[in-house]
């Protein structure tokens, strides 16, 4: 089934270095997909291709089965002309007018008449819970608050797609948690279809239906939250999303029943090597791969514990109480590697510890 | 006891700075004040008694009707005509990906550094009926005479003074939609608004104070100037009030009751273009709410770039390379015969300006002590002043600010005159330097008050701590770190005072002529030679320029006026 929205081999170029890179993918109608990527990895400047600020290089842009941009006919539809609604990352509130005004214009362009636009105005406001604020002056509002005029002129005037460029990162960290809630509400109630722009891992895990991961310019990775996090298909992947250690090593073996389990060898400086079971998805024996452990993959054990399999040795190198959690930097001879614990844990700093590896979690990335 | 001790020279040392505020906010004060009230005593008195004659006679006077409903023609003219200029410059500097952007930059704010009355006689040179070098042209290639434009009418009063009034409009709305976050126009274009309606209800309302302010400072500036109401106006019988003023002081017979009164009426119109703009604004002051570090996105202009960089290029034609072109033109004639023959090419004029004609040679070394010093003391007086720590402070810092501001040219050097008529200073240099310093101290005032409002308090706190006087921390620490703030203050000053005209053709005597002055006195005698004057003051000015440019290139817009 085609998407809602769709964005085929789409270019942009700024100078000499491309910003998008051969992007495709598509948005299903009525769910939110998020681009998710550090800063300059291409999400922002493909959301502005989708809405017509930016004009790229190649590709085509289809909304609902009618191109809005389609560079080979050299098309370019007018951001006016494509029937978006966007949340700025500054919110764009126009300090001229009040909130009733800046609610309004999305209507007023649709030449809907003063009682319509009335009617819908009160409506969106009411929908974001400003519901008696119209008549304020849009600069004497909070920073919630004009997130919430901005997210209301953005769905007013029903928008085919809605855009959001990293709304919620001027917003300070706790409300920025309410603002999430609030707007993944929203979202699944009008059922609206949605592109949401972040840099913010834990509000595109909380918000995305699904998520795209961007990297410099290309996709990495497409997938539930869920999946991003449990099977990275990359190390960029996993250390972007969450927290990772990670440790080289070879596939040494495996599992004649079940082929996602491997045995790899890893080897420390001195050409000593040990064993450890892990995941992989296409595993080939020989080939190198980087071993993906998070934290809390991890159980630590003192020295002389009775523990078998999975082991790696190690020295705490530093510990500090996080209050939930301990968090621990193992030094072992394959490099350093991060461990979280129950909050009540304690290991002193330099004592010897056994780390073990939970088989079924940690994942071994193929690296070149 | 050592806290006692520590108390005593904390509190000794701030009475050092606030005294020094004080101090120089009063006598400011005073200097505007006591001129003012001078000239109000002057235009209700007479005889030394309570009186109406001066009103009275104004009403009575043939003229002064018609005057009045020419000043606010070419008052509301100039200043519409200066936005519809200076705004579409800003628009496209600012805002486009318009070529050679730095170019056109330096090339919009040029004809603030020439002076509209030297521009006005350029104009003339190339406009005056049959000997003009574009008449000339125009009449060759079979232009009907009678569509010719009329060089000394009020259309063309209205339209030279827009162009070289324009820079004010251009900078006050360059500076404020650099401030501007794209995203609000991004954000109108996505919710259905096109390119025009997007320029019209977002770009242009939300930058509609800084407009308006820049509009009120043309019309101020307007109301009371008298370069092109003398460059051209008067030949071509269209007097206004400020011309009528100086006729009234200069000519026999005196009427100084009534030039005060024309005086009084002179404030109240600028006083109302004042009062109109507060009203529109109210207190509405369209701070943009801006995200952190947006990057400043440019419209691409696509097949208008060219278009557009063209418009800028003819404006900057107008405004000064046609001009400049012709006075160094007749400056190298021997006379001037409506087109530059080679046979008449000489350097005489040059040299006997700058060598051998003692009024010119006076009047340059005159330009340049007054306005050295006045540009100085400004300086001084303004960075004492923004120092201004307190609320009332403030609020008398703002109205010493905006009253030399809203009392045109002409008026101001009438009062400046009413204040000292008899005192010694009367008929010498220092009643020149005294009108530039109070005339226009405001400029330098508020390059270095923005300056001062980005240094932190704790930065002069702190050298106080750690030992220095008073003193010692403003020239230690302040003074080095205001200096761009001072070099561009003073140029700016410095440039302003050098072309200032209005005021000082009431307040020169035999002997204490300033150039812009001699230009006028020179203006029916030796064209040839009065070019070459021309040519060497805007050569001055526009070093001048060269070197503020260099100074404070990466922000020619905030440069306040």
């Amino acid at each position: 089934m085609p998407g809602f929205v769709e964005v085929r081999g789409l270019r942009k170029r700024f100078g000499k270095t491309w910003a998008v890179d051969d992007v495709s993918f598509e948005v299903e109608e009525g769910k939110l997909l998020v681009l998710l990527g550090p800063s300059g990895c291409g999400k922002t400047t493909t959301l502005r291709c989708i809405g017509g600020l930016e004009q790229p290089e190649s590709g085509e842009i289809i909304i609902n089965g009618e191109h809005v941009t389609d560079v080979s006919k050299h098309l370019y539809l007018q951001p006016e002309a494509r029937g978006m609604g966007m949340v700025a990352q500054s919110y764009a509130i126009w300090p001229h007018m009040s909130v009733f005004e800046n609610v309004a214009f999305p209507l007023q362009m649709q030449k809907l008449s003063r009682q319509a636009i009335k009617e819908r105005v009160r409506e969106a406001l009411d929908v974001v819970r400003l519901g008696d604020l119209g008549n304020r002056n849009a600069t004497e509002l909070s920073g919630g608050q004009q997130q919430r005029v901005a997210l209301a002129r953005a769905i007013v005037g029903r928008p085919r797609v809605l855009l959001f460029d990293e709304p919620l990162s001027n917003l300070d960290a706790k409300l920025r948690e309410e603002m999430r809630y609030f707007l993944k509400d929203i979202q699944r109630k009008i059922k609206i279809t949605a592109i949401y722009v972040t840099h913010d891992q834990a509000e595109a895990m909380a918000l995305g239906h699904e998520l795209l991961v961007m990297n410099a310019g290309k996709i990495e990775q497409r997938g539930s939250a869920r999946s991003l996090y449990c099977e990275p298909e990359t190390s960029f992947v996993a250390n972007f999303i969450g927290v990772a250690s990670f440790i080289r090593a070879r596939i040494r073996s495996i599992d004649p029943d079940d082929n996602h389990s491997v045995v790899v060898e890893l080897e420390d400086a001195d050409g000593k090597s040990s064993l450890l079971r892990v995941r992989s998805q296409e595993a080939r024996i020989g080939s190198n791969v980087a071993v993906t452990i998070r934290p809390e993959w991890v159980t630590l054990h003192t020295i002389d514990s009775e523990v078998s399999g999975n082991l790696i040795g190690g020295a705490v190198h530093k510990s500090q109480f996080l209050g939930d959690r301990t968090e621990a930097i193992v030094d072992t001879k394959f490099g350093q590697m991060r461990v979280w614990m129950d909050g009540l844990a304690e290991f002193s700093e330099g004592e010897h510890v056994q780390m073990e590896v939970d088989a079924e979690r940690c994942i071994a990335l193929p690296v070149d | 006891m050592i806290d006692s001790w520590l108390g005593r020279r904390v509190a000794s040392n701030l009475r050092v700075e606030t005294l020094v505020y004080w101090a120089t906010a009063i006598l400011a004060a005073l200097a505007i004040l006591y001129p003012a009230w001078m000239s109000v005593h002057a235009a209700f008195t007479e005889g030394g008694n309570f009186s109406l004659g001066g009103f009275s006679r104004m009403m009575q006077h043939p003229s002064v009707g018609k005057e009045i409903a020419t000043t606010l023609l070419f008052a509301s003219g100039a200043t519409l005509g200066a936005a519809v200029i200076g705004v579409p410059l800003a628009w496209i500097n600012a805002r486009t990906d318009v070529p050679g952007r730095r170019l056109l930059e330096i090339l919009c704010v040029i004809p603030l550094f020439i002076s509209a009355f030297v521009g006005a006689m350029a104009w003339r040179l190339l406009l005056v009926p049959r000997a003009g070098m574009v008449t000339r042209v125009l009449t060759d290639w079979g232009w009907p005479p009678e569509l010719l434009p009329d060089v000394y009418s009020i259309t063309s009063m209205i339209v030279i003074q827009s162009i070289f009034y324009s820079p004010f409009m251009y900078l006050y709305t360059v500076a404020s939609i650099r401030q501007m976050d794209p995203s609000l126009e991004e954000v109108a274009r996505i919710h259905g608004a096109g390119p025009w309606q997007t320029l019209w209800r977002i770009t242009l309302s939300i930058n509609g104070p800084a407009l308006l302010s820049g509009m009120v400072l043309v019309f101020v500036f307007t109301v009371g100037t008298l370069e092109i109401p003398m460059a051209l106006g008067i030949a071509g019988g269209n007097y206004v009030i400020s011309t009528r003023i100086w006729t009234l002081m200069s000519d026999y017979p005196q009427d100084l009751t009534m030039a005060a009164s024309l005086g009084v009426l002179a404030v109240l119109i600028a006083g109302t273009g004042i009062w109109i703009q507060r009203r529109i604004l109210g207190n509405r002051k369209f701070t943009t709410v801006s995200g952190k570090g947006y990057r400043a996105r440019r419209i691409k202009l696509g097949k208008w770039r060219w278009p557009a960089f063209g418009l800028v290029i003819s404006y900057a034609t107008i405004a000064v390379i046609a001009p400049l072109i012709v006075l160094v033109l007749v400056g190298l004639q021997k006379y001037w015969a409506g087109a530059f023959r080679l046979e008449l090419f000489t350097l005489d004029n040059f040299r006997s300006v700058l060598f051998e004609y003692d009024v010119t040679r006076r009047a340059i070394a005159n330009s340049l002590i007054a306005c050295t010093a006045a540009a100085t003391i400004a300086v001084f007086m303004s960075i004492m002043l923004s120092q201004a720590k307190s609320r009332r402070g403030e609020a008398l810092m703002g109205l010493l600010v905006l009253l030399p501001i809203a009392i045109p040219g002409a008026v101001f050097g009438m009062m400046v005159l009413f204040a000292f008529v008899r005192t010694p200073i009367y008929n010498t240099l220092y009643i020149i330097m005294f009108a530039y310093v109070i005339g226009y101290f405001y400029l330098a005032y508020r390059t270095i008050y923005s300056v001062r409002l980005s240094i932190h308090d704790e930065l002069e706190q702190s050298a106080r701590i750690h030992g220095a006087t008073w003193w010692k921390a403003t020239t230690r620490i302040l003074f080095p770190l205001l200096r761009p703030g001072i070099y561009s203050a003073w140029l700016m000053t410095f440039v302003v005072l050098v072309r200032e005209f209005s005021s000082v053709m009431f307040l020169y005597r035999n002997g204490t002529e300033v150039m812009s002055v001699l230009f006028f006195l020179l203006m029916e005698r030796h064209s040839a030679r009065l070019a070459a004057f021309m040519v060497i003051q805007t050569v001055i000015l526009l070093i001048v320029m060269l070197i503020f440019q260099r100074l404070s290139y990466r922000n020619t817009d905030t440069m306040t006026i």
